[in-house]
This record gives C-alpha cells, sequence and structure tokens, in this order.
C-alpha cells in the first residue's frame, strides 16, 4: 500500500464541521490524530480505503472528526469488530482506535487474542494513564501509586504494559513512543499500516486536565517534560538496573516481524478445505 | 405404524451412534425418524440414552413415551427400565455386563452377552453395532439393504467388514429373541 | 447429486439454513448444547470461501459478526445462556448501530451454568428485554429440525431486510434432535439482501431511511464512506445529545420492527379458529402440545395448537383476535411461566389462560399438557 503514489492529502480526512475538537488544550490526542492523516497520506491511503474502529473514551470520539469509513462501539470491542471487518473485507485497511481502558483494560484478552491471532488489523493505543472521559479514574496502565480520582491515596495496582504484553502474546509488529517525541509517531503508524499481521502502535499522552493535575503535572509543558524524562530509548534498556527502569516508558520498536498473519494462514485452511471438498 | 425404541448405557458405550444409525437407515427405507438423546455433561462415563422414534406419518413428540424395544448396555441404564409399561415392549440387556440376577425381571427381559459377543468378533467398540443389529430385526420396518449401507456409510473401510459381520449377528439374535416370544 | 432428505441434526440443520441463505462468516465460542452449530460451520465455511473464527469469549464472538457484516458478509453466532448473557451489550450495539447479523441462542437449562445439557426455554424474556434501553427486537423460534434451517433462512431474511440482530430462538430439544430435514436448494427460497443506497448521490446519510424506516446500507470500499455509530446519532451518524434526534431515533428503530409486524410475525395453526381449548405455545414445546391435541381430541375435546414461529415481536393482536370465544388457553413453556404474561395481556379477561411449565431440565410431556387442559375443563 505504500507504495501506491494516489495523490492523497491529509487534510481529505478532516470533518471540518465537527472542527475544533473537544479534547482539553494540552491533550496529546490532536497530535496523535493528526499524525496518523499524515501517515495515511505518506502511504497514499484514501478515505475510502480505510475503515477506522473506535471504542469508548476520549480518543474514541476521534472518529467524529474523520471522514472514512468509520466504526464506534461499546467500550473495550473495537479489536473484535475490527478482526470481523478486516476477514470479511481483507482489501481494506482497519485501524482500531483506543485508549488504555478499550485495548487493555475491559478490552484486554481481546489484545492478548488479536496479538496472538496476529490478525492484520493495525491497534493505535493512546495511552493517556487514566480514564479521561469519566473524570480521572485509574486504569491498568496508571502509574503505582498515582492518585486519580478512585485513588485519592495512590493506585495499589501496579502498571500493565501493553506492548510486552502484545509481544509475548504474538503480536509482529510492536512500537512505543510518547507524544513528546511527536514525529515518531507517523513513524510507527506509517509502519504499522505496511505492515502484514497485527501491528500495535501505543503512544503515551499527556492528560493534564486528570492525570497531571493529580499529580503535580497539571501545566501541559510540565507534562510533556515529565514524558520525555520518563523516556527511555529500548536500546539503552539493556545497560539500566530495574530499579532504574521502574516507571520509565520504554520506547522505540519491540517487535517487526515478518511471516504468517492470520489471513495467510486462513487463506491456507481455506485452500486446504477446498481440497478435501473437491477430493470427496 | 409407529415404534420407539430406546438405546441406553454410559457415556463411550456409543448408544448415542446406534441411535442415529437405526433413523438414518430408517429415512434411507422411505420413513420419518426422530432421535433425541441424554447425556451427562462430560463425553465420558454417566448415563446416557437415546430415543429414536420411526413412522410412516409425521413424527409429533420425539422421545420414547412407550417404547417398543429397550437395549440397555449397563446396569446403571437398566434400572430406570425395570417398571417399564409397555406388556410388548422387549428389553434386551447386555448379560456379560449386567448381573441381572438381583431384579425381578418378567419375560419381556431378555439377556444377551452383547459387547462380549462383538470382542469375540473382533471389535471391542462395537457393542452398539451389535445392539443396532437386535432392534432392526426386532422392528421389522428397516430395510436390511438400507440399514447395511448406512453402516458401511458410517464406519471406516478398515472396521467395515466387521461391523458388517457383528451387525448380522446383532439381527439373526434379534430373530431369535422374537421367535422365543 | 446427494439425497435430499437428510437425517439431520437440529443444530446442523441451522447451519445448512445460514448457508443457504449466503452467510459467509461465523464467528463463535463453543457452548452446550450449541456447539454442534460451530463445528459444522467450521467444517463448511472455509470450503466455500467463508471464514470461521473461534473468539475469545462470546463478547468477541457477537463484535466479531458485527465487524464481518459491517465488512460486508452474511454472519452469525451461536451459543446458549451463559453466552447469550454475555453478547447482551452487542446485541444492543446491532441494534442501534443497525447491523445485520443472526444470534443462535440453543437454550438449555439455568440460570447461570445450571444443566448445561438440558432444555429450557427460560432466555425467551431475556431475547426481549436482554439490553438496557428501549428496542423492539426480532426473535424466531423452530419447533422441527426443518424449521432450523427453513427459519435460519427467514432470520437472515429479516436481518438483512430490516438491518438488525435476529435473535433464533432453539432449544436444547431441537438443536440435539435429529429427524428428516429437506435441504431446499438456492431457486426453492427467497433470499433476501440489504438495500443499498443509489448510485451518484451527492451525499450519502448512513443512518437515512427510506418510507420503510431502513436506512439502505453502504459496504467499506464502495462509492459512499460507510459509518456506524453505537451512540445516540442523527443522520449522518455523528452522535447528539438532542432530545429531538433522540426520539426520532429510538422511535425508528422500534417502529421499523413493530409496524412491519404483519410481514415479520409467522406462525402455524393446528384447528386453531374451530377448537374450543386453544394450546399456544413455541419452540420444543410445540411437540408436546400437539401430540397432546390428538389425545385430547381421542377423549372428545376440541382443542388446537397456534405455533408461533416469532417470538418477538409478540403477535398480541392476532392472539386477542384468535382467542376470542374460546373456553380456555393454555401455555406450555419449559420454564416458570414467561410468555404466558404476554398471552395474558393479549387475551379477553374472562377467558382463563393456565401454564404447563416444567423447569426441571427435561422436555414437557404431552401428558403434563393434558392434564393442564382438565384443570382448564373443570373450571
Amino acid at each position: 500500500m505504500s507504495k501506491r503514489s494516489r495523490e492523497v492529502s491529509w487534510k481529505a480526512f478532516l470533518r471540518e464541521e465537527n472542527l475544533p475538537h473537544q479534547w482539553c488544550p494540552g491533550c496529546g490526542y490532536g497530535v496523535i490524530l493528526k499524525s496518523m492523516l499524515y501517515a495515511f497520506e505518506k502511504g497514499g491511503i484514501a478515505p475510502k480505503d480505510v475503515v477506522v474502529v473506535t471504542g469508548i473514551g476520549c480518543w474514541g470520539k476521534a472518529d467524529d472528526y474523520l471522514y472514512a469509513n468509520t466504526v464506534h462501539v461499546t467500550h473495550g470491542r473495537a479489536l473484535p469488530v475490527a478482526t470481523g471487518i478486516k476477514v470479511a473485507n481483507p482489501s481494506m485497511k482497519v485501524i482500531a482506535l483506543m485508549g488504555d481502558g478499550d485495548s487493555a483494560t475491559i478490552g484486554g484478552n481481546h489484545l492478548i487474542h488479536s496479538s496472538r491471532r496476529n490478525i492484520d488489523v493495525v491497534a493505535l493505543v493512546a495511552n493517556n494513564l487514566n480514564y479521561g472521559m469519566t473524570g480521572g479514574q485509574y486504569s491498568c496502565t496508571t502509574p503505582l501509586y498515582s492518585r486519580t480520582s478512585t485513588s485519592w491515596y495512590g493506585d495499589p495496582e501496579p502498571a500493565l504494559d501493553i506492548c510486552r504484553l502484545s509481544e509475548t502474546a504474538g503480536a509482529s509488529f510492536v512500537a512505543r513512543t510518547t507524544v513528546y517525541h511527536a514525529a515518531m509517531i507517523e513513524k510507527y503508524i506509517g509502519m504499522a499500516l505496511s505492515h502484514e499481521g497485527f501491528s500495535l502502535v501505543e503512544v503515551i499522552s499527556p492528560c493534564p486536565t486528570y492525570f497531571g493535575r493529580y499529580n503535580k503535572l497539571s501545566k501541559a509543558p510540565q507534562m510533556l517534560k515529565w514524558l520525555k524524562e520518563q523516556s527511555i530509548p529500548i536500546e539503552r534498556v539493556k545497560d539500566l538496573s530495574e530499579e532504574n527502569l521502574k516507571e520509565k516508558f520504554v520506547t522505540g520498536v519491540f517487535a517487526d516481524k515478518k511471516g504468517h498473519s492470520f489471513l495467510s494462514r486462513y487463506r491456507e485452511i481455506q485452500s486446504r478445505a477446498r481440497n478435501e471438498l473437491e477430493s470427496e | 405404524m409407529k415404534y420407539e425404541v430406546i438405546f441406553a448405557g454410559i457415556g463411550g458405550q456409543g448408544v448415542i451412534l446406534a441411535g442415529t444409525l437405526l433413523g438414518e437407515a430408517a429415512v434411507a427405507s422411505g420413513l420419518k425418524a426422530s432421535q433425541t438423546q441424554a447425556y451427562g455433561v462430560s463425553a465420558r462415563g454417566g448415563f446416557t440414552k437415546t430415543d429414536v422414534v420411526i413412522s410412516d406419518g409425521e413424527i409429533l413428540f420425539p422421545y420414547a413415551l412407550s417404547p417398543d424395544v429397550v437395549v440397555v448396555l449397563a446396569e446403571e441404564a437398566l434400572v430406570r427400565y425395570l417398571d417399564i409399561e409397555n406388556k410388548n415392549c422387549k428389553v434386551v440387556y447386555d448379560s456379560g455386563l449386567i448381573d441381572a440376577s438381583k431384579y425381578e425381571l418378567d419375560s419381556r427381559f431378555v439377556g444377551f452377552p452383547i459387547t462380549k459377543t462383538a470382542i469375540e468378533m473382533g471389535s471391542s467398540r462395537s457393542a452398539n453395532v451389535l445392539s443396532l443389529g437386535i432392534v432392526a430385526s426386532c422392528l421389522k420396518a428397516i430395510s436390511t439393504e438400507a440399514l447395511f449401507r448406512t453402516l458401511a456409510e458410517a464406519f471406516s473401510p478398515k472396521i467395515r467388514d466387521i461391523n458388517a459381520k457383528i451387525l448380522q449377528k446383532g439381527i439373526d439374535v434379534g430373530n431369535e429373541i422374537i421367535s422365543s416370544c | 447429486m446427494k439425497k435430499k432428505v437428510r437425517f439431520m441434526l437440529g443444530n446442523e440443520a441451522i447451519v445448512e439454513g445460514a448457508l443457504l441463505a449466503g452467510a459467509t462468516f461465523f464467528a463463535g465460542y463453543p457452548i452446550t448444547p450449541s456447539s454442534e452449530v460451530a463445528e459444522r460451520a467450521s467444517r463448511k465455511l472455509p470450503q466455500i470461501g467463508g471464514c470461521y473464527l473461534q473468539m475469545e469469549d462470546e463478547i468477541a464472538s457477537i463484535a466479531a459478526i458485527i465487524g464481518a457484516s459491517i465488512g460486508g458478509a452474511k454472519a452469525f453466532t451461536a451459543t446458549s445462556g451463559p453466552g447469550f448473557s454475555l453478547m447482551q451489550e452487542n446485541i444492543g450495539l446491532a441494534i442501534m448501530a443497525e447491523v445485520p447479523c443472526v444470534i443462535v441462542n440453543v437454550q438449555r437449562s439455568g440460570p447461570s451454568t445450571g444443566l448445561a445439557t438440558r432444555p429450557a426455554q427460560a432466555d425467551i424474556m431475556q431475547a426481549r428485554w436482554g439490553r438496557h434501553g428501549d428496542h423492539s427486537v426480532i426473535a424466531l423460534s423452530p419447533a422441527t429440525v426443518q424449521e432450523c434451517f427453513d427459519l435460519m433462512v427467514q432470520a437472515f431474511n429479516m436481518a438483512e431486510k430490516y438491518r438488525c440482530p435476529v435473535l433464533f430462538m432453539a432449544d436444547e430439544t431441537v438443536g440435539h434432535l435429529r429427524e428428516n430435514c429437506v435441504l431446499r436448494s438456492r431457486d426453492e427460497v427467497e433470499i433476501v439482501n440489504r438495500k443499498r443506497p443509489p448510485e451518484g448521490l451527492e451525499e450519502y446519510f448512513p443512518y437515512k431511511a427510506d418510507d420503510d424506516l431502513v436506512p439502505p446500507m453502504v459496504t467499506p470500499g464502495s462509492d459512499y464512506l460507510t459509518r456506524f455509530h453505537s451512540s445516540t446519532h442523527n443522520e449522518k451518524g455523528l452522535p447528539t445529545s438532542s432530545p429531538q434526534e433522540a426520539r426520532k431515533l429510538i422511535k425508528r428503530l422500534y417502529d421499523k420492527i413493530e409496524k412491519n409486524k404483519d410481514d415479520i410475525i409467522m406462525y402455524r395453526e393446528f384447528d386453531v379458529t374451530k377448537c374450543e381449548y386453544l394450546v399456544i405455545c413455541f419452540g420444543g414445546a410445540v411437540r408436546a402440545a400437539r401430540q397432546a391435541a390428538i389425545e385430547a381430541r381421542e377423549e372428545g375435546l376440541s382443542v388446537g395448537v397456534l405455533q408461533l414461529q416469532t417470538v418477538w415481536p409478540f403477535p398480541a393482536e392476532y392472539i386477542s383476535e384468535v382467542s376470542k370465544g374460546k373456553r380456555g388457553i393454555i401455555v406450555p413453556e419449559m420454564n416458570m411461566g414467561q410468555i404466558i404474561g404476554e398471552v395474558r395481556k393479549a387475551v379477553p379477561d374472562k377467558i382463563p389462560v393456565l401454564g404447563a411449565n416444567r423447569y426441571d431440565g427435561e422436555p414437557l410431556t404431552p401428558k403434563e399438557i393434558i392434564q393442564v387442559l382438565g384443570e382448564v375443563v373443570s373450571l
């Protein structure tokens, strides 16, 4: 798809009647959305080539600002819906936009199995470390002991590493960056779009309104700076102790494997089935 | 014309398959048939039974309320049919597996070492086929040709010939039971 | 060409009906007593270039068939009570986003894991009211293996015609019943496909309905951009909190089914008009009821049976009409009495309505229905 030389402007995707968007000042989602549209443009992907599936949460509002094939579904279920769309309509680029709640908390089981299945869907996870839409409660990616509206004395649960989980379960492309490292967002989404198999891009995004306000990071620049400070490139991980890696966001490409995606495997199954039918 | 049949035993004895084959043979004979099944939650063990109703007209209630023939392959199954109402019913039990001496059985109950005979004829898993033969010959409604064809389609070539012999044995046993009545 | 009359399992006939209707996608999670549907679908679908997906749970299964239908396929899933409970939220999604699909529930005894291998009809009110929010829903119920086949075709046709999920409420007695079944061919039945918008529109409104209250549907990759939304939305498919838009949408989703009741409601009548006592039932209970009616007639009683093939929307007006002048109504169900409430609402007050109920995992027998009939006669 990336080799296509079709002229597409990222602006073709913008539903201007619904702009400006409703995300808070200092929120990173506008940056992520624009990076995705740039990646579409670069990949020669037109609005009719792509199906954007969204779940529930601040990031789940993204489809309101888009001209594309869009499907807005229930909380946590974007991945299995995307799976059905892709299998029924393999010529589409199917991309699921999910927050930390959608992708890994309520929808965690689907993340594991979409990764294992290696279904040819892009998961673009915008992780703002809490449930922003409902007023800043803790999610499964909220850092340990952080204050949120439901963990006033600190979140007693350690955070889940979405990328490591997805990689371990079998996803063939996994990458993480932050909104601070904006150029990398577009790059990783581009890589994911041209990848065969399940590809997950996680972007850590600032939520100064809730997570920031509860954790002494209420100013947007302050929170971006914090993202920068907390980030460690994956290449450097081997030099650091476990203690030094605590609470850090490891960034970079976790997995980029060629191999069998679900669709390529299923085509093989279909041909086996047809052969058996013919030999009957 | 309407017949009701029950095959009963414990999970793993193949009683449900016996019922399926009987129903298939009935349909292949141009009749209507229904088969229901009752079994436990696991694939092995536990009381299992299948009801087959065969008729030349529409079958409404598909369970055997007044069976004409019952084949039981386990004591657990036999005890459920001790009080059967139908005076003309034949209950054939596997006398090799069930010690029937402790029950007071009337003349409707006939013992035959079903599993043992199948094993001696070369298949440890064909007590259900022998049972099928017994029932088919008791009913007299199923075409023998359809019965053997159904059997041939259901099993792999490896076991097909042995099963055909066991089926024939079952038919012979069934005929003896009828003639002794 | 193989012989057309088969000795077939209800659960297998369900798959054959789906295939005839044009289904190419199944997603599910195996559960007793519905697993044979998944097994047969997994054998058949890859042979025709379709897909069987075994999902991680029933939530994912219904989500995947909704996705596949949006993708352009006719899709179905099959489950039993516990899985049906898990599917409820996304059945609501299919209703709200107007996605055609068929959900098979081979009912078993509950609540919770209950009696996994034993029959019940106790999910029939859940079928109507299992989701939150106002809506109507279509539910069909087969009483024979032949109906497993034939009504599945109807289920898909209605799903496509009205852009909605259709609930196929089988039960263990029918799903695990083998009997004669004629596999009809493509030219013997009418196959309905979802309506497409006309070409060349300046702007396509994904939720703008035609006079039949159903909006045309678009597959991704065609001339128009698709838009599906789970939240209250306007004709453009954009979320709205306008009370006017909300009322308009909820009313249309309800009316597109309720105002087409004449088309959706199917039933079978056995001596309904001339009988003195009427048995009203659906699904597995029908077999016992019809047998009971025959036996009662031999005893000199005039008994008819009304089989509801469509349970939802409920044929209240028809039942109200047909029950006039009857001396009594019996409603046999394999539950503690669910549909009887709807029957009572429909039947004139002075006519006695009695239930014949079984909720121990055993199928209803003709004897039990005759017993209740006796009670009604002696009233």
